[in-house]
């Protein structure tokens, strides 16, 4: 290490105190009227302090919102059915089930087209997870073209409802047969038209109908349920299901084991949901994380859930003798 | 390597700066070199070295925190050196310079042995230059001593988390929001080695205890360029050096934690030293007896620092550190008497952090090179004891250099570095239905920060960070900027900074649930989108002495590319995350009153941090477009009092916390969800559980206010040692702080009560 690079030490010696800073020193001494100045400023937010602070006090929290909301509904009304089913729970305040007893509910429906007034009754089910729930059975099927409202009332009075209107009922329009010629090459379709459907139905089912396996027995009905996207697709004010004879035989086969019984009659079962019944935010399909948010999809108020109406639209007709022997299946 | 047309750009640019500056420094002289106490070899922050000549032309530098400093563009010829610092002697020298010398000088100081009175009187800290830039507050032993901690182990953390823009969720659970950003968004760095959870379970603790901190830079927002990876804020802790003229050392024990620390020197030159220092939480076992209560907390942090001074121009060293936390969090202040065992989940994270740091001043050459190694892993588990079904664990190995060149009043500093990460990841559904991953990555990084004083009054200090990371390379320039009308001594600066800033890696976590801080670190980016933000930062400050000081601060945040769990009303195990993007909008006011053995200071802090859902999901539920909430860290107003005031020997010492409630999701209840997409059949269908959650993030929970006072008295009972006493109390008056409520059990989580406290520490010097 050389004499240079050697630390240098301080003199041992106290040194007079000197001010070496090369800038000038702001003057010394005491400001108190500058420290006062500062607590001026800092006096508004002193007092906007001691605002929040006596509101500050309060250490409860409350969860839950304070709205009037008694009862989550899930089901729908079809023109299928004598009887209509409905799941009912009062909402709750804590997260676990309630003990099994009757609910504090009465459930009535009116047509609000005809007076008719229905009352519904309760039952408590056993669901296969062990969990129950409250399902309530309405013994009336309702009517095309009626609006329904479901009224949940309280004990209290309180009363949770939902407003349903039935679809109308349709004449569906049968399209042409499609040429025997072109069920070799896999595209035997027929489109049936429902005039005014818009919106996807919830469901479409074609059903075959062949004959009995004796004389003395019924028909024999087997249903195919088309799934999307092969429920069809909306044609302008219409909905359009494509009858796909090609892809159905596959099925049919299949289901009896290559020997498919004599071919009746063909038909097509539309369920069409209400207007309100449909996805959220204009999306083309449900979606299970949007439609379990409590604001998903729901017409019921003062409660939770959806209180929907399905109406069944049918057509059925008969195919070609040409058509069903080349579909490879035997004519009656 | 071809490297893209940005980078190559940079470095052309900086090879022209240097290649210019070089013929001019052959003409001139140079005196450069470090500043230490002369009691323990430490280096001296903020020191002032001047230079004066024959004419009483003065020319001078302020050290930087590892006492450096250099004086350049001196005219050959005779000079008087004027070395000072706040509590030192003077120190006065001449020396003579050659026409190209490049001398380099240690100079050692002695403390002032008069106590309370200033030998020497420095501008520094008299000024509004010592109030520092924009977003940055420069924490140092002294701010950290005035607040009451319980017992006597003071840390960074109790003082960080006070600062007005910096939001904690509790007293428990480590993690600190700062300026509307998450945690995993804060980079943290000891010795310039990133560290990933570095805040203890237990809120006043993190792994660095004011006995081996020399200091810490704390950016809230527009850092330069030497920084990046992450988008929040910045917190870069330098430790000390141990003692390199004798041995000291301490033990310490209280409520919360036993420590011990020790230093000294390696050897008999002076030249090299070491420093270990130990805390060891002591809370779990001693809880059920001092408070009758279980506080399930177990953490240590362990430091140990090597530091050699290879020759005048050359100092090294060796940084390694350890830290753990185990805990169960959600079980706290439930109630639960002691002795109740039950099977629960806990959380625990780990860090070992290790590094070798090298500061080399050339000869000849107004350089300084710092050279950095550093290896940094991390785990955290969450889960079963033994049996945890989520872990995260990060390996990265960094390596860079950065060359400061020093042009006249100019200083360009240049980095570049190369990182090689492991992720590691089982996250047993948690997120999006992962259930694990290995991701290996590597990145490039070259950096350029360059101060440009512009006279005395005005000072800009541009900077661009280029990064190549997962096959995309990013730009992200920085300018910092500061006025002081009137020169260095104004009473008055303006500051003023803005920058963009991208995150790399992400550490997401479900925050959904306050209890649960179990974070997986994932390479950051949804495709090419990769988290980033713009900081704007205006401010103005004003000091007359050091006994008044004021500062406020504006900032504004642009957030892009978040990741944040999407807002769900089943209670599913697996968290669904979505993009968001925000805004956060603030201002920080900070003043001190300091007359005698009194100081007072207040800081107030408003913000407002905005987050937008980006999810179609979102923007179905609650309206047309994007839907914008308060986040759950949203603290709109936040204001910290202290006041410590030494009386007799004893320094007493008072904090008052507040804080505005935080955004939570209220509830109409719970009730059972039946799928209705097609013709479902309800007596079939036995449906899911549901949380009725109203509008996210719609109210807000009570309001947060906390004091903690403590008493402390440090008896010499020898020359060399000293005896300290100190008792205290936390939340004195015993406010029912809410740290969260669990909405599907609705149980109510609070933070610590009322909590007395004593500590005893023992000092040897």
């Amino acid at each position: 290490m050389t004499a240079a690079d050697a630390p240098v030490q301080a003199p041992p010696v106290p040194v007079p105190p000197v001010s070496v800073s090369p800038l000038p020193t702001p003057p010394a001494g005491p400001a108190p009227r500058r420290h006062m100045r500062g607590i001026a400023v800092l006096a508004p937010v002193l007092l906007m302090l001691a605002a929040v602070v006596s509101s500050g006090c309060e250490d409860a929290v409350n969860p839950f919102l304070d709205d009037p909301r008694f009862f989550t509904v899930y089901g729908f009304l079809s023109t299928d059915a004598d009887t209509q089913v409905l799941r009912i729970e009062a909402v709750r305040r804590t997260v676990d089930l309630p003990q099994p007893g009757p609910l504090d509910a009465v459930v009535t429906t009116t047509d609000l087209t005809s007076g008719a007034v229905t009352t519904w009754r309760d039952s408590l089910v056993l669901f296969a997870n062990g969990t129950r729930g409250h399902v309530f059975f309405g013994a009336f099927r309702p009517e095309h073209g009626h609006r329904y409202r479901l009224e949940v009332r309280r004990g209290d009075g309180q009363v949770t409802s939902a407003t349903t209107r039935v679809p109308d009922r349709l004449s569906p329009r049968i399209g042409t047969e499609p040429r025997p010629v072109d069920v070799s090459n896999g595209v035997a379709i027929q489109p049936v038209t429902f005039p005014g459907v818009t919106n996807a139905p919830r469901q479409v089912a074609i059903t075959y109908r062949f004959a009995p396996a004796r004389p003395d027995y019924p028909f024999r009905d087997v249903q195919l349920v088309y799934e999307q996207p092969s429920i069809g697709s909306r044609v302008g004010t219409d909905w359009q299901v494509r009858v796909n004879y090609s892809l159905d035989v596959d099925s049919l086969s299949r289901l009896f084991a290559g020997r498919i019984p004599p071919l009746y009659a063909v038909g097509v079962r539309l369920a069409q949901g209400d207007s309100l019944w449909v996805p959220p935010g204009g999306l083309p399909t449900f979606d299970f994380d949007i439609l379990i948010e409590p604001t998903a999809m729901t017409n019921v108020e003062n409660g939770f859930g959806f209180f929907g109406s399905v109406g069944m639209q049918r057509a059925e007709w008969g195919l070609s003798r040409a058509l069903t022997e080349a579909l490879g299946i035997p004519a009656p | 390597m071809r490297l893209p047309p940005a980078l190559r750009t940079l470095c052309l640019a900086v090879l022209a700066v240097l290649a210019a500056a070089a013929p001019a420094h052959a003409q001139t002289a140079s005196i450069r070199g470090f500043v230490r106490d002369a009691g323990n070899g430490q280096a001296l922050e903020g020191a002032t070295v001047i230079v004066i000549d024959r004419d009483g032309r003065v020319s001078g530098s302020t050290t930087d925190p590892d006492g450096l400093y250099a004086v350049l563009r001196l005219a050959p010829g005779r000079y008087g050196v004027r070395v000072s610092y706040i509590g030192y002697e003077l120190l006065r020298d001449t020396l003579a310079l050659r026409a190209g010398e490049d001398l380099t000088r240690v100079f050692e100081l002695r403390s002032s042995d008069v106590e309370g009175q200033e030998v020497t009187v420095s501008a520094e800290g008299q000024t509004a230059s010592s109030l520092g830039a924009a977003g940055l507050d420069v924490v140092r032993p002294a701010d950290i001593e005035r607040l009451p901690t319980p017992g006597v182990s003071a840390d960074l953390v109790s003082y960080v988390s006070t600062q007005p823009g910096v939001v904690v969720q509790g007293d428990r659970g480590g993690q600190l929001f700062v300026r509307g950003g998450t945690p995993s968004q804060n980079l943290v760095l000891v010795d310039g080695i990133p560290l990933l959870q570095p805040f203890h379970l237990i809120g006043f603790y993190s792994a660095f205890p004011a006995d081996i901190l020399a200091s810490a830079d704390f950016y809230a927002g527009g850092f330069g360029a030497r920084y990046g990876g992450r988008i929040s804020s910045v917190l870069d802790v330098k430790t000390r050096t141990g003692n390199k003229r004798r041995f000291q050392g301490s033990v310490s024990a209280g409520p919360f934690l036993a420590t011990a620390h020790v230093e000294g020197p390696l050897s008999k030159t002076g030249s090299a030293s070491f420093l270990i220092s130990d805390r060891e939480s002591i809370i779990e076992p001693v809880a059920p007896t001092l408070f009758n209560r279980d506080l399930p907390y177990r953490f240590y942090d362990r430091f140990g620092k090597l530091a050699v001074d290879l020759g005048t121009r050359t100092t090294a060293t060796v940084t390694a550190m350890q830290t753990y936390d185990r805990g169960n969090l959600s079980d706290l202040q439930s109630g639960r008497p002691t002795g109740v065992n039950e099977p629960e989940e806990h959380v625990v994270w780990r860090n070992g952090a290790y590094g070798v740091r090298m500061l080399h001043l050339p000869a000849g050459v107004p350089l300084v090179a710092e050279v950095n190694l550093t290896l940094t892993q991390h785990e955290n588990l969450f889960g079963t004891p033994g049996d945890e079904e989520r872990r995260s664990t990060v390996q990265s190995m960094n390596g860079g250099a950065a060359l400061t060149y020093l042009i006249g009043s100019e200083e360009l500093e240049f980095g570049f570095g190369v990182r090689n990460v492991r992720l590691d990841y089982t996250l047993g559904g948690q997120y999006e239905n992962v259930q694990s991953d290995v991701e290996y990555l590597t990145e490039g990084t070259i950096y350029a920060d360059m101060a440009l004083p512009l006279g005395q009054t005005f000072g800009l200090k541009p900077g661009v960070r280029l990064s190549a990371f997962r096959g995309r390379s990013t730009v992200e320039p920085r300018l910092r900027a500061f006025f002081r009308p009137g020169g260095a001594d104004a009473r008055h600066q303006f500051v003023g900074a803005w920058g963009l800033y991208r995150q790399d890696l992400e550490g997401i976590s479900d925050r959904r649930d306050a209890g649960d801080v179990f974070t997986a670190w994932i390479s950051s980016g949804i495709g090419d989108r990769v988290p980033r933000a713009m900081h704007v930062i205006g401010g103005y400050g004003y000091k007359a002495s050091r006994a008044f000081s004021f500062e406020i601060e504006g900032y504004y945040k642009k957030l892009d590319y978040l990741l944040a769990p999407a807002f769900q009303s089943v209670p599913s195990f697996s968290a669904r995350l979505q993009e968001t993007d925000g805004t956060v909008v603030g201002v920080d006011v900070k003043t001190s009153v300091e007359r005698g053995p009194a100081f007072a200071s207040l800081a107030y802090g408003f913000s407002r941090t905005r987050y937008r859902a980006l999810d179609t999901r979102a923007q179905v539920l609650y309206g047309g477009g994007p839907y914008t909430y308060a986040p759950p860290h949203d603290r709109p107003h936040q204001l910290t009092a202290v006041v410590a005031v030494d009386i007799k020997g004893f320094q007493l010492s008072t904090q008052w916390q507040f804080g505005a409630g935080l955004p939570f999701t209220r509830s109409s209840g719970f009730d059972t969800f039946v799928l209705l997409d097609s013709l479902n059949d309800v007596t079939v269908d036995p449906g899911v559980a549901r949380v009725l959650y109203g509008q996210p993030y719609d109210a807000r929970l009570p309001t947060y206010h906390r004091l903690d006072v403590s008493l402390e008295r440090v008896f010499a009972v020898r020359p060399n040692l000293d005896v300290t006493l100190q008792a205290g109390v936390t939340n004195a008056y015993d406010r029912r702080n809410l740290f969260y409520l669990d909405l599907f059990t609705l149980r109510r989580i609070d933070q610590l009560p009322l909590i007395p406290s004593a500590g005893l520490k023992v000092a040897f010097k």
